[in-house]
């Protein structure tokens, strides 16, 4: 029982905002500077050489498409698809296929490489890819997405596929979206599951996926916990973002021990320095569409859920959500990056100058991507897993990276950021050495 | 040395800038040789004692590389010169070996008639060390675009190397 935001949205997913100039969205565009910064940042440490470091920052290939439909009105409506092939080293390309007004190549470019690191960080066996169709869904019948999905099928047919590049749901993109993906791309290729993930339960997709990342970002805590000493149990928890991944996390936190002390999101927030009753909070959203008004806390901004008494903050809302500006508020001792850059890089500076210990966004939301990996996994052996294995499994993946992320950054004395980065760098430097140049 | 062949060779490169007259003082005591297809003119490491210009025909220039296998450095036809080093280095050993890829002919001007005309301020032997120096320049300029080229494709390998090396510093 997961709230669904209220949204005009025909695919009744994430809400996307008729303001083109949103701060949501470019909060999504700085994930991929940002992500560039880093990996940048990381080759530098690591020394590799400015053409290395370009070897490895550069896209494989760059697909950009005419996307002709019809819409109900009988007006002919010509938008433009991406697909962008980052790197494919380490095994097919992997990444979410995005709907908005604000789609662009640059951004997908840098979007496509972050799930290169990403996949990488958790061992799962794809490179990183993107794409996205400039539109507005939100203006669209579901007839309409749904040709307008079809018709990019028959436009990527050729460059996608499970063992090319498999795209997965992403901004204004759900699992029917993806039932229509397989569908078309079926047509051409017969009967192919694998060429996307994040399909319904009931067509080929895996139990566990919805709540993955939120249960991925879990597992990952536990380990950061225990490493610093703290229990899960009676730890304070302040999560920004009440959708598919904040309200997993709070769900799985509480049921954990933790206790949950504050919660927001688009609309406001609701605190409880004694721990919010989660369940009762999910009947809340479930009646009114959001957090705000909960009777069993007081009112609270995102401003001051960010600089919430507690100590783990797990802003799992919009990019760039921390900043120079509000980073020196922070009380919590660990970070962990739900959302996509989160934390943009000058507030990465000050947090770690303040010692707050920041959980990176291609560790901490891994868990989405694996359990994709698994769905994959299952779809090509046409068996299926039951919950049990998929959770065990994801536990696996998220504790051996964070372990591994864990023991760079303590042997070379650096951020946790900075040792996934180079942990990405060494997977996908040393698969492109062995496959040759 | 008769006049046609004279106003040929103020034609060519090194004999820019030449009077007739000063060309014929210049190529008095010249000699005119010819080769078959395919015959010496002469051996990388021999005492280099004359410079050659090509007539007619085509010579190759060689060099063996480290191996000991010959690489071709120029073709040269009509109006080139070679064995120039041997004007400007006196008895230098020849640097690279010559040998006609087609029947050739070629005139022939022995060094120490060079060192003459300079000693003497001969204005001709000057223009022809100005032309030689021209010559020699571009070839200079074609030799440190290769030598880049040459560093670059090094590098590469070494790149490879050494990113190969970082990877297994940082212990993956």
């Amino acid at each position: 029982m997961v709230p669904q935001p209220d949204s005009a949205s025909p695919l009744g997913g994430a809400k996307v905002t008729r303001d083109p100039l949103s701060r949501g969205y470019f909060g999504l565009m700085n994930a991929a500077e940002a992500a560039n910064h880093y990996f940048r940042k990381a080759a530098r440490i690591m020394d590799v050489g400015e053409r290395i470091e370009t070897l490895l920052a550069t896209p494989l290939r760059e697909v950009k498409v005419q996307v002709s439909i019809e819409l109900d009105s009988g007006e002919i409506r010509t938008f433009i698809g991406y697909r962008i092939q980052h790197d494919n080293s380490r095994g097919p390309m992997k990444g979410g296929l995005r709907y908005h007004p604000l789609v662009d190549q640059e951004d997908m470019v840098g979007q496509a490489a972050l799930m290169t690191w990403k996949t990488a960080v958790v061992n799962v066996p794809y490179g990183g890819s993107k794409g996205g169709i400039t539109c507005d869904p939100t203006a669209m019948s579901l007839k309409e997405v749904e040709r307008l999905t079809r018709k990019f099928v028959d436009q990527i047919q050729d460059v996608i596929g499970p063992t090319r590049d498999i795209p997965a749901p992403d901004v204004n993109t759900n699992p029917q979206v993806m039932a229509w993906i397989m569908d078309q791309y079926s047509k051409y290729h017969g009967h192919s599951p694998a060429v996307v993930t994040g399909k319904p339960v009931d067509l080929y997709g895996s139990r566990g996926r919805e709540a993955a990342t939120g249960r991925g970002l879990l597992y990952v805590c536990r380990e950061v916990l225990r490493d610093v000493g703290l229990p899960v149990k009676g730890a304070r928890f302040a999560i920004q973002g009440f959708g598919n991944v904040g309200s997993h996390t709070a769900r799985l936190v509480h049921e954990d021990g933790g206790r949950v002390v504050a919660v927001s999101d688009v609309h406001g927030g609701t605190k409880n320095a004694s721990g919010l009753d989660v369940p009762a909070l999910f009947e809340h959203v479930k009646r009114t569409g959001t957090v705000k008004d909960f009777p069993g806390g007081a009112a609270c901004t995102n401003e001051e859920l960010l600089a919430a008494d507690c100590e783990v903050l797990v802003p799992a809302a919009l990019g760039g959500a921390l900043t120079a500006r509000n980073a020196p508020d922070v009380k919590a001792r660990i970070l962990l990056e739900g959302a996509n850059a989160p934390v943009d890089p000058e507030a990465d500076e000050v947090l770690e100058k303040r010692g707050v210990l920041v959980v990176p966004d291609i560790l901490a939301n891994a868990g989405g991507v694996t359990v994709s990996y698994f769905e994959w996994v299952q779809n090509l052996q046409h068996l299926t897993w039951d919950e049990e294995r998929v959770n065990a499994e994801l536990e696996k993946v998220m504790k051996e990276a964070y372990e591994r992320v864990a023991t760079i950054s303590r042997s070379r004395k650096l951020p946790l950021r900075t040792a996934a980065y180079v942990l990405a760098i060494g997977r996908v430097g040393k698969a492109t050495v062995l496959r040759g140049i | 040395m008769g006049s046609r062949l004279v106003k040929k060779l103020i034609q060519i490169p090194i004999c820019r800038g030449l009077s007739e007259p000063e060309a014929a003082e210049v190529f008095e005591v010249a000699e005119e040789t010819s080769l078959k297809k395919g015959e010496r003119l002469f051996r990388e490491g021999e005492m280099g004692d004359a410079l050659y210009v090509v007539l007619e025909g085509q010579i190759e220039v060689s060099k063996s590389d480290r191996q000991g296998r010959p690489q071709t450095l120029a073709k040269l036809g009509d109006g080139s010169v070679l064995g120039e080093m041997s004007l400007v280095c006196g008895d230098a050993a020849r640097s690279a070996s010559a040998h006609a890829l087609t029947d050739a002919k070629l005139l022939k001007i022995p060094s120490a008639r060079f060192s003459k005309l300079l000693r003497n301020d001969s204005v001709a032997a000057l223009k022809i060390v100005h032309n030689l120096a021209q010559v020699m320049s571009r070839r200079l300029l074609l030799m440190d675009e290769k030598l880049l080229d040459a560093m670059e494709k090094g590098k590469r390998r070494e790149e490879l190397a050494e990113f190969q090396r970082i990877l297994s510093d940082w212990s993956f």
